[in-house]
């Protein structure tokens, strides 16, 4: 179940839409060459303890082998923090939108406004539209990419549609390469 | 010659007048029967105008802009084309400007002014049909009359128009002028218009004014004629849900928003002693409208109960009006056999005229199946049609319907072939294949369990949607018939406005920041999940001692909702416009009764000029009122109207997920600190008033996010060092319950130890010794953002 059309049918991208990427080591080798990565977090993320593979670990993972900071959403805060992880600051995922689309915004250690941002755990139709809004009103050169299991038409790049497995896999892959230097 | 005394000529308002003289004798004259027509009048009421008279598109421009420079637009551009004129369509993406040199900021302000406007169109046009209605059966000089206690009647219209209406007919002038400026703002959207997206944000403010202007005409007409509760906080308690229409008996179901027919349809069973023998029961706002009429009629629930009620066979017969119908209402009525009437020029449906025919004929041909309805725009006739159907239909109906059983749903969904298409069309992502695929085992609780989720919107049954032909909707329903036929709640019928004693009494406590806040529960059923959200969020605040207003669909939702001991909200908690009450003021509407409760703490309370005075109460109200909105289940044009008109007067929003489709929030940045200076009207001194409220429309992802922004939101610059802390124990405490910690924001809002919640203090001073925060001198401000409002003595820098 690969596909790369929007998982909401009627929420249809506009004159362009995301990249798809299947090659997890894309994502990886430009989350290396980024300068100021940041990985936003949503609460979708946070799958009942019952399915194996958790997101939320998983980006944990990716984080700390990257030394990327981590912004998460007010609901997903707290699954983050019961695995002993504080993330780097929580924003509702408009005030995102908003810091990600000025351009004197920065976060993290260096200070800089992201070059490239990794998004995870969106209620579909938000992210689809947080992206849309960056898409057109965010500074020219950022990299918007979507590691969510549904495609999202509104970034650079997306995974496209794919079973909860195969996208699990997806993401330990990436965890893994990163944490390969 | 006619003498108006110089009092009365003070008191005038700007009027239209006819004048009958039965008899007129003069020097060289002398007739009978003489008629005068004067087209207005203007009279002048005790205050003397303020600056803003029936402000134009142009008038609060700055005002406008100041808010917009605190609360900047944030885009989230629904399409990236505009297709609106023959130059089109142009991409606008990526920073392209249109054919006509319009950018993407400006198209999507753009469409949120379309939006608005066409919410503040519906309510002003339901106000003109209903007025029209009014006065013919009422008269144009019926002395308007909203309750006792209520001196200041129309808190929005004396605010934005300068009058003060006395009867019906003072209304039209009200709506004359909503008409006019609605008429502007549409132009505004015109290809090679406004090009500049904060000049469309500040008008898509003023359509939102004029809703609130519009709204307050069309209740307290409403209120005065009809004689609906006054105000009063005891309003009936009616019944809420599909179970409550009776299936033994024959039954009526109005759609809608517009109470004229359902007025009349009671008032032919009442003067033919039909009352016990038929079931009258509604949908939307006209029901809540009707039981503010009739006590006896029923709520199904609503918007999102329209096609379940519908298919669950209860109607006998269904009356739709206006606003908020389902557009396939007549094919849905077809499939239990039930006639619809149409009462709105505004809704045919596609069904014939048949105002002038004889209701004989119309009831023959409808019971014979030579039609499937009429429209009938004149309602006693409309009312009359209805009750003689619902009597005949009802034998030959057999409250026939359209909801499966369990085998049946058990044996089709085994052709399921889980291919997840109905949950890719489905609004909600709701796992439809998963409970399909247990169904087919028959297990049937997975589909029933949707059935508080599903908004009712049929998307997943559409053409081509399923291979297999099966219909996911309808299977959730048949899952859930046994849970339908029980559902019954109560939810207390509208009070209508809140009285001027009640603002005397709690204006002093909201403007300290003692009563922690005055929530607006509004909007529509286009919930992200359960429809019980909205009740747990009206049950936690009125716990928390929160004034809790409400109104539509939301009102009726907060009653579609109990307590763990099984009672439902509006019978725990009392109506009165106080802390720890629920106060439903009634319909749609009526939602200018909460806006006009903002207005009126102004007035009253604080005493400010109300007569023409926007600028200066918006000021009052945004900087002092701590008062928020939450619209979780927003889905209207209607409810961004309603917004806009809150966001006017600076009171945040807060919408669900599905709210983030109106495309554009309004946010605040806490991080910038020059955003939230105020000025000390005292001094004229320019002072840090920390992010208060820090947003004005946001959405929030989660039900407990939303829970914990009100009453960060609630804050105002004005609270005293009690008012915060009592707001910051909620928020602080809200945020500990949901997510854990304390809010890493918090060293904002504390300016000084006072402000720290006692029973906090010890965790909160470590927190803050964590930040760089420090303590304040501790001097309120009396903020404003208005230089000229400084007194004398101070001036402004
Ligand atoms: S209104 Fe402007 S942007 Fe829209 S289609 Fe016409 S030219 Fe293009
Ligand atoms: S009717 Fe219900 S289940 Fe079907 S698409 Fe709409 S919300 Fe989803
Ligand atoms: S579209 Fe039809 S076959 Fe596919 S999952 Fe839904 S019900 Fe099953």
């Amino acid at each position: 179940m690969t596909s790369d059309d929007p998982w909401q049918r009627y929420e249809v991208p506009g004159s362009t839409q995301s990249t798809v990427v299947t090659k997890t080591a894309v994502i990886t080798a430009l989350l290396k060459k980024a300068a100021h990565p940041l990985i936003v977090v949503a609460h979708h993320a946070d799958i009942p303890a019952n399915v194996t593979g958790n997101p939320v670990e998983i980006i944990i993972r990716i984080a700390d082998a990257g030394r990327i900071p981590v912004i998460v959403t007010p609901s997903t805060a707290p699954a983050f923090r019961k695995r002993g992880f504080t993330p780097t600051a929580t924003l509702s995922i408009m005030e995102i939108g908003a810091r990600l689309n000025d351009p004197d915004w920065s976060i993290g250690d260096d200070h800089q406004h992201p070059d490239l941002v990794l998004f995870l755990g969106f209620p579909y139709s938000m992210g689809w539209l947080l992206q849309s809004g960056l898409k057109s009103f965010a500074p020219k050169g950022i990299r918007f990419i979507s590691i969510d299991q549904r495609y999202q038409p509104h970034c650079t790049l997306s995974f496209p549609n794919q079973s909860r497995d195969e996208w699990i896999t997806h993401l330990n892959t990436i965890a893994d390469e990163v944490g390969y230097t | 010659m006619i003498d108006i005394s110089s009092q009365t000529k003070r008191k005038i308002l700007k009027m239209k007048a006819r004048v009958k003289i039965d008899e007129l004798i003069g020097d060289d004259i002398r007739a009978h029967g003489v008629e005068l027509d004067i087209g207005r009048i203007i009279r002048t009421w005790e205050e003397r105008p303020g600056p803003t008279r029936m402000p134009g598109i142009g008038d609060l421009r700055e005002w406008d802009h100041k808010l917009l420079k605190k609360y900047p637009p944030h885009y989230l551009p629904f399409c990236d084309l505009c297709c609106l004129c023959t130059m089109g369509k142009c991409d606008l993406s990526r920073g392209k400007r249109g054919a006509c040199g319009i950018d993407m900021a400006a198209q999507q302000s753009r469409i949120v002014l379309l939006s608005a406007s066409i919410g503040t169109a519906t309510h002003t046009g339901h106000a003109r049909h209903l007025l029209e209605h009014l006065v013919e059966t009422s008269g144009r000089d019926h002395h308007l009359d909203i309750g006792a206690s209520v001196n200041l009647e129309a808190p929005n219209i004396r605010l934005v128009t300068g009058i003060k209406p006395i009867t019906l007919g003072d209304l039209e002038d009200v709506i004359d002028y909503c008409e006019k400026e609605i008429t502007q703002l549409l132009a505004c959207c015109h290809t090679g218009q406004e090009g500049n997206n904060i000049d469309f944000e500040s008008k898509v403010f003023h359509a939102g004014m004029i809703d609130h202007v519009a709204m307050e005409a069309a209740d307290i007409a409403q209120i005065s004629s009809l004689n609906f509760p006054k105000g009063d906080p005891e309003a009936s308690l009616v019944d809420i849900g599909i179970g409550c229409v009776n299936p033994d008996k024959p039954s009526i179901l109005v759609i809608g928003h517009n109470v004229a027919p359902s007025v009349e349809i009671t008032d032919y069973m009442r003067d033919h002693g039909l009352e016990d023998a038929i079931d009258l029961a509604g949908i939307c706002c006209t029901a809540l409208d009707l039981t503010r009429y009739n006590n006896k009629a029923k709520i199904v629930g609503p918007l999102s109960h329209q096609i379940r009620f519908i298919r669950y066979g209860g109607a006998d017969v269904i009356v739709i009006d206006e606003q908020c119908v389902r557009t396939d209402v007549v094919i849905e009525a077809q499939k239990v056999n039930a006639p619809v009437i149409a009462t709105s020029c505004k809704n045919f449906q596609g069904l014939p005229d048949r105002t002038r025919d004889s209701v004989d004929s119309i009831v023959g041909d409808i019971i014979s199946g030579k039609s499937l309805g009429a429209a009938i725009l004149d309602p006693v006739k409309a009312g009359e049609v209805a009750v003689r159907l619902a009597t005949a239909m009802f034998p030959k109906r057999k409250k026939f319907r359209a909801i499966p059983d369990e085998a049946t749903i058990a044996a089709a969904a085994k052709a399921c072939g889980g291919c997840d298409n109905c949950r890719r069309v489905c609004p909600n992502d709701l796992p439809l294949a998963e409970a399909i695929a247990a169904a087919g085992k028959g297990n049937l609780s997975l589909l029933g369990e949707l059935y508080e989720s599903c908004i009712g919107c049929t998307r997943c049954e559409g053409e081509g949607v399923c291979a297999k032909g099966l219909m996911p909707h309808t299977m959730i329903l048949g899952a859930s018939r046994i849970r339908m036929g029980k559902e019954k709640f109560r939810v207390r019928c509208g009070r209508g406005p809140i009285q001027d004693t009640e603002i005397r009494a709690v204006g002093g406590p909201i403007v300290m920041g003692e009563v922690p806040g005055v929530l607006g529960m509004v909007g529509c059923s286009n919930n992200p999940g359960s429809w019980k959200d909205v009740g747990f969020i009206a049950e936690e605040f009125l716990k928390r001692r929160y004034i809790v207003t409400t109104s539509g669909c939301a009102a009726m939702q907060i009653g579609m909702y109990t307590t763990e001991n099984g009672q439902g909200l509006y019978e725990a908690y009392p109506g009165t416009f106080d802390a720890g009450s629920l106060v439903n003021c009634g319909s749609c509407v009526s939602n200018a009764h909460i806006s006009g409760a903002a207005i009126k703490i102004a007035s009253i309370f604080a005493r400010r000029q109300l007569n023409s005075n926007y600028e200066e109460i918006a000021d009052y109200v945004h900087n002092r009122v701590g008062a928020v909105g939450i619209a979780w289940g927003a889905m209207s044009q209607k409810a961004s109207s309603i917004a806009a008109g809150f966001w006017r007067l600076g009171i945040p929003v807060i919408v669900g997920p599905h709210g983030a489709k109106y495309r554009r929030m309004l946010l605040g940045r806490k991080d910038h600190d020059e955003d939230w200076e105020v000025i000390d009207a005292r001094t004229g001194e320019r002072v840090y008033a920390a992010p208060t409220p820090e947003h004005l429309f946001a959405v929030a992802e989660t039900r407990e996010e939303a829970m914990v922004l009100i009453p960060k939101l609630c804050m105002r610059p004005s609270d005293t060092t009690k008012g915060r802390s009592i707001k910051l124990n909620h928020y602080i405490d809200l945020h500990r319950k949901f997510f854990g910690v304390m809010p890493d924001d918090m060293h904002l809002f504390v300016r000084t130890t006072a402000d720290i919640p006692v029973a906090m203090k010890e965790d909160i001073l470590k927190a803050l010794r964590q930040t760089d925060w420090k303590e304040g001198d501790g001097r309120i401000p009396d903020p404003t953002l208005l230089p000229r409002l400084v007194r004398k003595g101070g001036r402004a820098k």
